[in-house]
């Protein structure tokens, strides 16, 4: 479809767009409404109410912490999550607030390299938060398991870091593969409380067995906004409960109009 | 340029722009605007950057070990010794001769890298037991129902379920398709709508995660 100038809109993609557009223009004006005062009440999630709680555990039993924001990078073939990477280091930001607070030691550990840099800023802010800035060298650690021709070099790393140091607190939030349950097994079996998030839909059911609590799926996109309590993103969530409702109802219109025999699927993928 | 222009206001900027060409290259194709070329740089420039901060990565690790092996750290050190001189052997005979085709190379990566890796993967079959172990306690009427789908699925899929009752396959196919696929759905609508709306968040620099800020 030609859309003016020199530009066409690729053919199988333009409900595509129009959705985005209408996503996107719906969450905006939920942002900009909660900025204005009206800020929409999120419901308490378990999994984040504990982060406090196990940290606080970590502190009392003299042991660390221990947070991951999962295994994708931001290009190649695991960009595709790398949304899953940031809901998991706007979780890092109250993580290490609170490390930073109780005095718990908090190891790191990423699979990618550049996640390196965003971690160790987002620590040395968290901690000047907290006017301890000096912490950041004696309490916190990233270690970096470079991830090689699978996940196995990080899982292990993971693994034996998790033998020596033996984490009260395991939080891992972002996307995972196979290791989720290798360190949530070993994390179990180490004592540590754990608390996961993923929405990588083959590896919940081993954070739902193996962690005290599990975010799901979409709730790792939210948890950064209901931690921060950050008037926009906090809008953001009630924007997309209104594309729910309106992929509800086109769930619905369109399981009604194809049973009537109107073709319905050759509108989506106009 | 004001330092808060450098490092708060730029990195905004950079992915808001970089953000919005590669969402229009998916819809649109402009080849004469140079849109597709454009996007398909940017896309490179980001495997570069990827490249590079596993250089920073590799390097922020052999500093980690180094300290281990001169602090002589308890239960550490040896290791460490292990880790450099390995990752040492992989690199320089990575550059003999065409990069990482020789022979000596091919066996490194081909033995003892793989079959690590494999070896590591198939602990999973342990944790998956004991793991299963605990999942499969019948505390709760949703445990039970846990325990009974899962009992079909497995009879369905292994040879001996069928020769046992038709019925094994039947039912385990029906709790594969219907609940089984119902719910993956609407959890992957529910993720990918939370990703549309972080995706935003990220393109006006609210998500202050992204930018390593507190």
């Amino acid at each position: 479809m030609d859309i003016g100038g020199k530009m066409q809109l690729i053919a199988g993609r333009i409900f595509g767009a129009v959705f985005l557009l209408i996503s996107f223009l719906i969450i905006y004006i939920y942002m900009t409404k909660a900025v204005k005062g009206s800020v929409p009440k999120i419901r308490k999630m378990a999994g984040l109410e504990a982060i406090p709680e196990s940290i606080g555990r970590a502190a009392e039993t003299g042991r660390p912490v221990h947070y991951t924001p999962g295994t994708a990078g931001f290009s190649g073939a695991t960009a595709g999550f790398a949304a899953q990477t940031f809901a998991g280091l706007s979780v890092l930001t109250y993580v290490s607030r609170l490390t930073a607070k109780y005095k718990v030691p908090l190891y790191v550990t990423l699979a990618y390299g550049e996640h390196i840099p965003l971690v160790e800023s987002i620590l040395r802010e968290s901690y000047t938060f907290e006017g301890r800035p000096e912490a950041v060298a004696t309490e916190t650690k990233v270690l970096y398991f470079p991830i090689a021709t699978s996940n196995a070099p990080y899982a292990s790393g993971v693994l034996g870091l998790f033998e020596r140091v033996k984490p009260a607190s395991n939080i891992m939030i972002g996307p995972f593969y196979f290791e989720a349950l290798a360190i949530a097994e070993q994390g179990f079996i180490e004592g540590a409380m754990q608390i996961a998030g993923t929405a990588m839909t083959y590896q919940i059911p081993f954070f739902v067995v193996a962690c005290d609590y599990t975010l799901i799926g979409e709730e790792i996109f939210a948890a950064g906004a209901v931690v921060s309590q950050d008037k926009p993103l906090l809008g953001s969530i009630a924007g997309q409960d209104i594309i729910k409702i309106i992929t509800i109802l086109m769930l619905l219109g369109g399981f009604i109009l194809q049973n009537l025999g109107i073709d319905f699927l050759s509108i989506l993928k106009f | 340029m004001s330092s808060t222009f450098l490092n708060k206001e730029l990195p905004i900027i950079l992915i808001f722009v970089t953000g919005v060409i590669m969402i229009v290259s998916y819809f649109v194709s402009a080849p004469e605007i140079y849109l597709d070329p454009l996007a398909g740089n940017l896309s490179q420039a980001a495997s570069l950057i990827a490249a590079y901060a596993t250089i920073l990565g590799i390097v922020t690790l052999a500093i980690i070990h180094v300290n281990h092996i001169i602090k002589r750290t308890k239960g550490q050190w040896y290791y460490s010794i292990i880790v450099l001189a390995l990752a040492l052997l992989m690199i320089v005979v990575g550059f003999i001769g065409e990069l990482g085709t020789h022979p000596y190379f091919i066996w490194l990566y081909q033995y003892p890298l793989i079959a690590l890796d494999t070896t590591i993967y198939s602990l999973l079959a342990f944790y998956i037991v004991s793991a299963a172990f605990r999942a499969f306690k019948v505390r709760s009427v949703e445990a039970l129902i846990l325990v009974v789908s899962g009992i079909f699925v497995m009879l369905m899929n292994a040879p001996v379920g069928a020769a046992i009752w038709s019925g094994f396959p039947v039912i385990g196919n029906w709790v594969m398709t219907v609940p089984n696929t119902s719910g993956f759905r609407g959890f992957i609508i529910g993720a990918a709508i939370g990703a549309i709306a972080i995706g935003l968040r990220v393109l006006l620099g609210k998500e202050k995660g992204v930018l390593g800020r507190s």
